[in-house]
């Protein structure tokens, strides 16, 4: 469902990823890490075709990004990392705007925008202004607006954002039956927890390139770790916490 | 039908109509930031309303001359002229918010929406808003047509398509030049590059309302007649004028040349544009507003507002400058017409001593006029900010608000017109009699100007920055700006000769005009307090 081939991608003279070569199989749902700045989100960018690569190629749902880009627009979903959205639209008028972008027969457009509304808990604010909303009710309306054509493909950065751990949960339970039904899931998050508990594999990256990749297991046996977020912490090379944490404290008190 | 149109300009109907929609309804509906509960904190009423005032203001201006200028092409080139000028000002002005929004491309980048659908749901809705204006603005110019010139209904439907077809390929010429712009120059340069722009078309602007003002005083325009040189053909506006000349009948060659012209620029510029606009714009237009100058350049300080409230303004106005391309540029603009006014003013006798008995009352108008529009723009440029979301700092700390909008009318008071003043000072010095009086005088309209800036708060007390744009608004805001500030400036020169009849009296001037200072600034300090009340952040 996704593979990616050398891709990589420039931005002026700064390498945002190297060469990234990975294959995501249908029903897989592929836990993507980094630290901040590694290069996650460019990658997502990437495969979205919100932008385009420097060099090699990356094929979504069967067609080229670079080549076929609205092609595979039509068969993903998308949960940015910031909630980019219409804000002086309500709920129900944005996805409305959405199921209309996707070519959704009007009435049941309706229907599942209804549905999804009631489903999330918003169908008491459908009609308040997005403006009005709270992080989480936001991050609702993108999950929502994510699904509303069924995509084939679906990439979620941190789509737990915000969300209170009712709505935590269903997201999760969410993410595993949408790969049961054969459905592939790009999921990047620095929520080490989640990410082990959802994913069925994982890579992380670091300054562009991918330098893990495997089930939260075997990550953490090559690195002789006992868990992923000890291994995160060997492979990227994060400074001792209770050293960096000392200092801050130390700032503090000057 | 329309569906096979659209379809067959490569345009997704479904798409293309959601899009419309949406955009219409986002431009129609209030924006977020600081605000009352009730919503009270913004602008009362559409700023479109405000902008179809002064429009038709303008057009009532542009019915006179059509009723007064015995030459019609000659009058209906000065209307198409203006409504040219306008829609590039108001384009430059208003760019994000009128033609493409940087958050389309968070919303639509992943969606399968192609560009030209894209461009075509953009290009709808700013044309709307464009013909709207222009309709407001040819209003009464095409019933003056209609019925004073006896062109009936098609002198009407002519005018109207001037004035409309004008405007349009003004809009997309600018759309056209913009996006080459863009893809041709780094958004780091481009910035710089938008600027000298942005302060060429809007010096054009200031000279055409000035000169259409100077011409009304003087009754100059009423003389006017250049319909037989060829030169005139050379501005392309009269060339859409010539299809007002056509409704009249019996037209030499070149009036049907300069039309058929028009037509085709109108036809020609829509495929020009369309390659041009997509949402790979939208995403480098993105870039550009938060592109900001290399972080090793040394970071501008404000000295002088060093402590709590007043420090972190000062920090923000500063820091804003360099990194929110629509204040940068909202200042920029500023400084042409401070330059065109400052040498008009100069060249009008205000090189005269004031203490001089010789001083002409009238001297200096223009001078004065920058001096009451430049504390006004820039104070409701701080308005507004494309990083509004980041007021809830304003809230969220311990910071008084009342303190806040003071600290921005005092940045503005001594950063931009102090400055000014100072400047005059400089010059008024080589040329008056003593040094002080030079000093003394820049002092007196510093206070004047400074107590119409404290009105302005006082009337519409805003926290900096904290305000979401809305479309036209900062034009709407310009428009009165301009519109108001000619008519306070115009009184100024006639009351300033008597400040200087006799020490005594010049001495009590002044004295009041320190005591109304002081009062207004307990006042404002007490009316911000109260306004301030009950404002919330949405967001």
């Amino acid at each position: 469902m996704i593979e990616t081939e050398n891709l990589t991608r420039h931005y002026g003279k700064r390498i945002a990823l190297h060469a990234l070569s990975i294959r995501v199989a249908a029903g897989e749902i592929l836990g993507f890490l980094g630290p901040n700045g590694a290069g996650k989100s460019t990658t997502v960018k990437l495969l979205t075709g919100m932008i385009k690569p420097t060099a090699g190629r990356a094929r979504v749902a069967g067609f080229d990004v670079s080549t076929d880009p609205l092609e595979v627009k039509r068969r993903i979903g998308y949960v940015p990392e910031s909630a980019a959205l219409y804000e002086s639209l309500t709920a129900r008028e944005f996805l409305d705007v959405i199921g209309s972008l996707y070519h959704e027969p009007m009435e049941s457009a309706q229907q599942r925008i209804e549905e999804l509304l009631d489903r999330f808990g918003l169908a008491d604010a459908k009609d308040q202004r997005l403006s009005e909303f709270s992080k989480g009710m936001k991050q609702k309306v993108l999950i929502a607006s994510a699904l509303m054509h069924r995509p084939e493909v679906l990439f979620l950065d941190e789509p737990l954002t915000g969300l209170d751990a009712n709505a935590a949960l269903i997201v999760k339970e969410l993410i595993r039956s949408l790969a049961a039904q054969g459905r592939t899931i790009f999921f990047c998050s620095h929520v080490l927890e989640v990410v082990e508990r959802v994913c069925s594999r994982i890579i992380i990256i670091d300054n562009g390139r991918a330098i893990a990749d495997g089930t939260p297991a075997e990550i953490a046996a090559k690195t002789g770790a006992r868990s992923l977020e000890e291994a995160f912490v060997a492979l990227t090379g994060t400074r001792d916490t209770a050293q960096v944490t000392h200092e801050l404290l130390e700032a503090l008190e000057r | 039908m329309i569906n096979r149109i659209i379809q067959a300009l490569g345009v997704d109907p479904v798409q293309w109509r959601a899009l419309v929609r949406t955009y219409l309804r986002m431009d129609f509906r209030a924006g977020g930031g600081a605000t009352t509960r009730t919503g009270s904190g913004r602008a009362r009423g559409h700023p479109l309303v405000g902008v179809a005032i002064i429009t038709g203001l303008g057009g009532a201006m542009f019915a006179t001359l059509a009723a007064r200028i015995p030459d019609l092409l000659v009058s209906a080139t000065l209307l198409t002229s203006y409504g040219g000028i306008n829609t590039v000002m108001l384009l430059l002005v208003d760019f994000t918010g009128l033609v493409v929004s940087p958050d389309d491309y968070g919303v639509l980048g992943h969606r399968p929406v192609s560009s030209r659908t894209y461009f075509a749901s953009r290009l709808a809705s700013i044309l709307a808003y464009i013909g709207f204006v222009s309709v407001v603005l040819a209003l009464l110019p095409a019933v003056c047509y209609a019925l004073w010139w006896q062109l009936g209904i098609t002198g009407l439907a002519f005018t109207f398509a001037a004035v409309v077809l004008c405007n349009v390929s003004a809009t997309i010429v600018i759309i056209t030049v913009y996006a080459m712009m863009l893809s041709l120059v780094h958004p780091h340069r481009l910035r710089r590059a938008l600027s000298y722009l942005q302060l060429v078309s809007m010096m054009g602007f200031y000279v055409a309302y000035y000169l259409s003002m100077e011409g009304f005083r003087n009754s100059f325009l009423f003389r006017l007649s250049f319909s037989d040189q060829p030169w005139m053909w050379i501005n392309p506006a009269s060339w859409f004028a010539a299809f007002v000349r056509l409704a009249a009948g019996g037209v030499p060659w070149m009036v049907w040349v300069a039309s058929g012209a028009a037509l085709a620029i109108s036809i020609g510029c829509i495929p020009l544009a369309a390659g041009r606009l997509s949402l790979e714009y939208a995403q480098q237009l993105a870039e550009t507003t938060v592109a900001g100058e290399p972080a090793t350049r040394r970071r501008f300080r404000l000295p002088g507002f060093g402590r709590a409230e007043s420090r972190a303004v000062a920090l923000l106005v500063s820091a804003q400058f360099r990194f929110d391309q629509r204040f940068r540029m909202a200042i920029l603009g500023i400084i042409p017409l401070i330059l065109f006014y400052l040498l008009l003013g100069l060249n009008q006798g205000a090189l005269a001593d004031p203490f001089s008995p010789d001083a002409r009352s009238s001297a200096g108008v223009p001078l004065y006029m920058a001096v009451v529009f430049m504390p006004m723009t820039l104070h409701a440029s701080l308005h507004y900010s494309d990083s509004w979301r980041a007021a809830w700092i304003f809230f969220a700390t311990p910071a008084s608000a009342a303190r806040l909008i003071v600290a921005a009318k005092n940045i503005v008071t001594v950063w931009f017109l102090g400055g000014y003043l100072l400047l005059l000072a400089a010059i008024w010095s080589y040329y008056y009699e003593r040094i002080w009086h030079a000093f003394f005088h820049a002092a007196v309209i510093g206070l004047l100007a400074h107590m119409l800036l404290q009105i302005t708060v006082m009337m519409r007390p805003s926290l900096p920055f904290a305000a979401e744009p809305r479309k036209v608004e900062r034009s709407a805001r310009l428009y009165s700006v301009l519109f108001f500030g000619s008519m306070i400036a115009a009184i100024i020169p006639t009351f300033l000769p008597y400040v200087y009849v006799s020490t005594a009296l010049t001495a009590v001037v002044v004295a009041v005009m320190v005591a109304m200072t002081a009062a207004l600034e307990y006042t404002l300090r007490l009316r911000v307090t109260e306004a301030i009340g009950d404002l919330e952040f949405r967001a």
